[in-house]
């Protein structure tokens, strides 16, 4: 504990400190004016000294306890019975009795007044931070009880909230049912659209190949009907021409020949 | 709660009343997921198989088509060549006209074609 917290805490009791002080002073005081001291008194031992210290050293015998347990049944020297019976005699003695109960009270009332000293510092000093502990036991099992309702309110929410998601369940399912459903009918569309292209297509190219086939026709008539034409005039010419004007007519021939290919 | 114990047992039970419902929450919230996701993936497996379908059909359809417009095109070239299948005589005739001309051609130079 450091100077200041020390000064602190004095400060702080500083009343209580004082106020038991004067009450434990009081206390001493009284005990002393009620009891005085906790030996014999003077003027006992003025007039018992001798007895007393003569008791003092037969008390100090363990056989004396012995003695004064079963007096009838000890077996001991008549000396030492004779001892025993001062000492037991010694004790009834109403003076020594008086005495002895002044030191019992002087005891007891010294005994408790620091047992109500330890009590009033027992209370002034515990009695904040028992309640204080009290209270913080109180808190903590409150606390407790309040973290347990509001987890109870939050798993009530929780299962309520589960459970609600799991009534939509059919609601979304569907949902996505007539997405999906919507999805495949425009993916149906465009592929019902693919084939009408393609329908298209191959009906554009069946009659482009028509159109060939029938230039292919015309082509081979065309090509026919020269051929024979001028396999016909050749004919004709060689059997009409002399040599000179045929090798003219060749070359003519040749000339219409290149211009026709 | 009068003892310690009473109230120990109390919390402990709440405790366990929490744990259940906590549970028995994530249970509804694992099968609402489960459910979704099965039906998500039948849903899936249908529109996969339709659109597949669909283009199995688009396939044979094509086919179908390309094979009638190869049969019309060989009918049409048959047809083509009866058509333009010219005999002798027929033919003759223009043979004739055309060999006068190339004759002519020939000796005025002239071109026919």
């Amino acid at each position: 504990m450091s100077d200041t917290t020390k000064t602190n805490f004095l400060t702080r009791h500083k009343k209580f400190f004082v106020r038991v002080f004067i009450f434990y002073l009081i206390g001493i005081i009284g005990g002393i004016y009620f009891f005085h001291s906790p030996n014999l008194s003077k003027d006992y031992l003025q007039k018992y000294e001798k007895e007393h210290s003569i008791y003092k050293e037969i008390s100090r015998n363990a056989n004396y306890f012995k003695f004064l347990q079963r007096p009838h049944l000890y077996k001991g020297s008549p000396e030492e019975l004779e001892k025993f019976n001062f000492a037991l005699n010694y004790e009834k003695n109403p003076d020594y009795l008086r005495e002895k109960n002044r030191i019992f009270y002087y005891i007891l009332w010294f005994k408790t007044l620091d047992f109500f000293i330890i009590i009033f510092m027992v209370f002034h000093f515990g009695w904040q931070p028992l309640l204080n502990y009290i209270h913080t036991y109180q808190r903590n099992i409150l606390n407790k009880q309040n973290e347990i309702d509001n987890r109870i309110r939050q798993s009530n929410e929780e299962i309520v909230e589960a459970k609600n998601l799991y009534q939509t369940l059919p609601t979304v399912i569907k949902e996505r049912e007539y997405y999906k459903e919507s999805f495949l009918a425009q993916r149906l569309s465009e592929i019902e659209k693919q084939n009408q292209q393609a329908l298209a297509q191959i009906e554009f190219l069946l009659e482009t190949r028509k159109q060939e086939a029938i230039l292919h026709c015309i082509n081979e008539v065309k090509k026919q009907l020269i051929n024979e034409s001028i396999k016909k005039a050749e004919e004709e010419l060689s059997a009409s021409e002399t040599p000179e004007r045929l090798a003219q007519t060749v070359e003519k021939f040749n000339f219409l020949i290149t211009m026709i290919s | 709660m009068q003892t310690i114990k009473e109230r120990e047992d109390y919390f402990q039970r709440k405790e366990n009343e929490i744990e259940k419902k906590i549970q028995k929450a994530k249970e509804f919230r694992d099968e609402y997921k489960n459910s979704l996701e099965k039906a998500q993936k039948s849903l899936d497996s249908r529109i996969d198989n339709t659109i597949r379908n669909a283009y199995i059909q688009q396939r044979a359809l094509i086919e179908q088509e390309q094979k009638k417009a190869h049969e019309q095109l060989i009918l049409f070239r048959n047809e083509l060549e009866k058509q333009f299948c010219m005999n002798n005589t027929e033919i003759q005739t223009h043979v004739e006209t055309l060999t006068e001309k190339i004759i002519q051609c020939l000796i005025q130079q002239k071109r026919i074609f």
